[in-house]
C-alpha cells in the first residue's frame, strides 16, 4: 500500500547531486510531493533535500537504498508521512 | 583566451617552481600519474586541446582512433574487462558525449570501470545553445556512477584523481569528467595526489562477522546449498577463494552470465550456466535446493524469471559489495555486505568439510538429459546447415578454454556461454544487463590490446556486426590481432525465435539482407574467410588461430535455429523448455 514518506537526504553540495537524487525517483515512478533543498547555514559544503514520496514501504527502502550510494550522499533519514517535512521548513530535522 | 600559450606545451617532466601548465596538459599528465597506457577517442573541437597536449606525449600514453565514439566506449570496456583496470575514453561535446551514453549504459549495468573525458564548450557558453554543446551532465546522471563538469583549470587534478578512485573501487562503474574548453586552456600549477579516500564514500562496506557465522551455520546445517557466483567473483579477483569454499563445502556452483570464467567450467563441482538460455540442471535446482548462496550477483530477470516462483523453498544467503542490491530483487535470509573474496574466505574458515553426493548427481542428471536432447544435435549434426553450436563447441576444443572470447547480443551469445568452456578469469567479455548489440566488434580490439598473450575472439551475429563494422578501419589501423567470427543466418536470430514462439511464427522485420562481408572486410585489408561447408569449419578455424593479425571468418549458419533449453519470459525457472512444443 502507498503512502507519505519524508525522506531528508544529507549530501555534499555539488552540482547534479539533486538532479540524481530525483532520477532514481522518476526511475521507479515514485511521486514527489513536496521537495526543499537548501545549504547547511553552518556549513554550505552540505546541502539538505527533503522529500515527501508517496510510494510503498518496500520501494522507499529500495530506493533509499540506491540514494544513499551516490558517491556524494552523507547519510539519509527517513520518517513516515508527510509531518517531519512541514514541522521545521528549511531546518534539518532531529534523526528518528 | 590564451591559445598560444596551450600550443607551447609540453612542459618538462616537473616544471619549475612557478612555471604553470595548462589544463588540458594537466589532463594528460593526470592520465600518466595513473599509469594510464591506452586511451580509446575522438577528436573534436571543444577537446582539441586535450589533443593536442596529448600529442606531445605520445611516447608515454597510446591513443587509439576508433572510426566512432561508441566504439570508443565500447574498446574501452572491452579493456577495462579484461585488464581489470578502468578503461579511458576521450570524446568531444555535443554529439561525441552523446555518442558515449549506450557504453556508459552498458558500463553502468554491467559494473565496468571506466574514467570518460568529454570536451565543453567554454564556460561562458553554457546553456547557450552554443555550437555543439549538449547536457552532457544531466543526460549522463543516470548511466554513470559519477559525474563532474570542470570550469576551472586547477579543479582537474583533484577531480580526475577522484573519477580514477571512484571508478575502480568498491563495485565499478563508469565515470565522466566534463572539462570546459577555458578550463583546458588556463594554467594551473600542476601537483598531482591520487585519491585513496572520500568523506562520503564508503566503497568497500565493513564485513559483519555475526552475519558470517549466521551464514556458515546455514551452510552446515543445508542437505542441498548451491552456490551462484556472479561478477562480483571476477571483479574481487576471487576466483581462488570461490574454488577452495566449494571444495570445502562440497557445494555445486553456477555461473550468471557475467559470471562466467569465475569458475573453471572443467570444476567437477561445476553445475552449469545460469539463466534464461542457461543449462537445464541449475535452473532447475534452484527450485529444489534447500540454500541458495548468492555472490556478487543481483539476480536479474534473465537468471530469476518469475520472482515469484523462484526458489521459494530455499534459505537465501546473499553476498554482495553493493547494499543496494541486498533485497532488491530476492530476499535474502542473511546478507553479508563485502567484498566475494574476503566474504568467500571468512566464510570456508568457518564451515565444515562436507560432501553433497546425492545432491551433485542431481545436476549430473540434468546434464545427461541436457546433452542427449540438445546438445549432441547442437555440436555433432551430420546434415543441414552448420549449426552455431558445432562453431563454438570446435573454437572451445581448439584453444581448450584458453582464449578471451568477446560476445555480442543475441542468439550467438548465449550459444557461446553455454559452449565454450571457460578455464580462466576475465576471459569472457559480453554486454548483460543492457544488451548492446554492437558491442563486441569494438569490445573485442579493446581486450586485444591489453597485454597478453591469449588470443581474442569476437562471436558476433549478421545484425550486430553491422551496428559497429566501421570499427574496422581501427582494427586495419592498428592492427589489432582479433579473431572476428560472424555467425550469419541472415536473421535478427533471437527476435526472430521469439516471434516463432510467442507471436506466431509473424517475422516481423527480421530477416535482413546482407552484403558480401568478406569483400567488405577485405576492403579494410582484413583477410577475409567464408564457410559454408561443414567440411571447411575445422581448417578454417585452425587457420583463423594460426593467423597472428587480425583474421575474419563468415560461417553461413542454419537459418531459423533456436536456442533451446529456454525459460520462456515471463515463466519460472522451473518451467524451462528443452524444446518447441508446437
Amino acid at each position: 500500500m502507498k503512502k507519505d514518506f519524508t525522506l531528508e537526504v544529507f549530501a555534499e553540495n555539488n552540482f547534479n547531486i539533486l538532479n540524481r537524487m530525483i532520477n532514481a525517483f522518476n526511475r521507479r515512478r515514485i511521486r514527489i510531493k513536496y521537495l526543499t533543498a537548501y545549504e547547511m547555514e553552518d556549513d554550505f559544503h552540505t546541502g539538505v533535500a527533503r522529500f515527501v514520496l508517496y510510494t510503498t514501504e518496500e520501494n522507499m527502502s529500495k530506493v533509499r537504498a540506491q540514494v544513499e550510494k551516490f558517491i556524494e550522499v552523507e547519510h539519509t533519514v527517513l520518517h513516515d508521512g508527510a509531518e517531519a517535512y512541514f514541522s521545521k521548513p528549511g531546518k534539518t530535522i532531529q534523526n528518528s | 583566451m590564451p591559445q598560444k600559450d596551450a600550443l607551447l606545451t609540453k612542459t618538462d617532466s616537473k616544471p619549475p617552481k612557478g612555471v604553470s601548465i595548462t589544463g588540458a596538459e594537466a589532463v594528460i599528465r593526470c592520465l600518466v600519474a595513473e599509469q594510464v597506457e591506452t586511451i580509446f577517442g575522438y577528436p573534436g573541437g571543444a577537446i582539441m586541446p586535450i589533443y593536442d597536449a596529448l600529442f606531445h606525449y605520445m611516447d608515454q600514453v597510446n591513443h587509439i582512433l576508433t572510426r566512432h565514439e561508441q566504439g570508443a566506449i565500447h574498446a574501452a570496456q572491452g579493456y577495462a574487462r579484461v585488464a581489470g583496470k578502468p578503461g579511458v575514453v576521450f570524446a568531444t561535446s555535443g554529439p561525441g558525449a552523446t555518442n558515449l551514453v549506450t557504453g556508459l549504459g552498458d558500463a553502468m549495468i554491467d559494473s565496468t570501470p571506466l574514467v570518460c573525458i568529454t570536451g565543453q564548450v567554454a564556460s561562458h557558453l553554457l546553456g547557450t545553445d552554443a555550437f555543439q554543446e549538449t547536457d552532457v551532465m544531466n543526460i549522463t546522471i543516470p548511466v554513470t556512477k559519477w559525474n563532474v563538469q570542470i570550469t576551472r583549470s586547477e579543479d582537474i587534478p583533484e577531480a580526475l584523481a577522484k573519477a580514477f578512485y571512484i571508478a575502480r573501487s568498491g563495485r565499478p562503474g563508469p565515470v565522466l569528467v566534463d572539462i570546459t574548453k577555458d578550463a583546458q586552456f588556463g594554467k594551473l600549477d600542476f601537483n598531482y595526489r591520487t585519491c585513496t579516500h572520500l568523506r562520503t564514500y564508503r566503497p568497500v562496506p565493513e564485513m559483519d562477522l555475526k552475519e558470517v557465522d549466521a551464514a556458515a551455520a546455514l551452510i552446515d546445517a543445508s542437505q542441498k546449498p548451491f552456490i551462484l557466483a556472479g561478477q562480483g567473483i571476477l571483479l574481487s579477483g576471487a576466483t581462488q577463494a570461490l574454488i577452495a569454499f566449494a571444495e570445502k563445502g562440497g557445494i555445486p556452483v553456477s555461473s550468471t552470465l557475467l559470471g562466467l570464467s569465475g569458475f573453471p567450467t572443467d570444476h567437477p563441482l561445476y553445475g552449469g550456466y545460469l539463466g534464461m538460455h542457461g543449462n537445464y540442471g541449475p535452473n532447475k535446482n534452484i527450485n529444489q535446493c534447500d540454500l541458495v548462496i548468492a555472490v556478487g550477483m543481483r539476480f536479474d530477470d534473465r537468471v530469476t524469471g518469475d520472482v515469484s516462483k523462484y526458489a521459494l523453498q530455499a534459505r537465501v544467503i546473499h553476498i554482495d559489495i553493493d547494499r543496494a542490491e541486498i533485497n532488491k530483487n530476492i530476499k535474502a535470509d542473511v546478507a553479508i555486505l563485502a567484498d566475494a573474496g574476503e566474504a568467500l574466505a571468512a566464510l570456508t574458515s568457518r564451515i565444515r568439510a562436507n560432501t553433497h553426493e546425492p545432491w551433485m548427481e542431481k545436476f549430473r542428471q540434468y546434464k545427461k538429459e541436457e546433452y542427449e536432447k540438445i546438445v549432441v544435435k547442437d555440436w555433432f549434426p551430420t546434415t543441414g546447415e552448420i549449426k552455431m553450436g558445432e562453431v563454438i563447441h570446435l573454437l572451445s576444443e581448439l584453444t581448450g578454454g584458453h582464449a578471451i572470447l568477446v560476445t555480442d547480443v543475441g542468439q550467438h551469445q548465449m550459444v557461446a556461454s553455454r559452449y565454450f568452456g571457460f578455464r580462466e578469469p576475465r576471459t569472457n567479455i559480453t554486454s548483460g544487463g543492457l544488451g548492446t548489440m554492437g558491442f563486441a566488434l569494438p569490445a573485442s580490439m579493446g581486450a586485444a590490446l591489453v597485454p597478453g598473450n591469449k588470443p581474442v575472439i569476437a562471436i558476433i551475429g549478421d545484425g550486430g556486426f553491422q551496428m559497429t563494422l566501421q570499427e574496422l578501419g581501427t582494427i586495419f589501423q592498428y592492427q589489432i590481432p582479433v579473431k572476428i567470427i560472424v555467425l550469419n543466418n541472415n536473421f535478427l536470430g533471437m527476435v526472430r525465435q521469439w516471434q516463432q514462439l510467442f507471436f506466431e511464427s509473424r517475422y516481423s522485420f527480421t530477416e535482413m539482407v546482407n552484403p558480401d562481408f568478406v569483400k567488405l572486410v577485405e576492403a579494410y585489408h582484413i583477410p577475409a574467410v567464408e564457410v559454408t561447408d561443414r567440411a571447411n569449419l575445422l581448417p578454417v578455424l585452425t587457420e583463423m588461430l594460426r593467423r597472428e593479425g587480425p583474421y575474419f571468418v563468415e560461417v553461413k549458419v542454419e537459418k531459423e535455429e533456436n536456442v533451446f533449453p529456454m525459460v520462456p519470459s515471463g515463466a519460472g525457472v522451473s518451467d524451462m523448455i528443452l524444446e518447441f512444443n508446437k
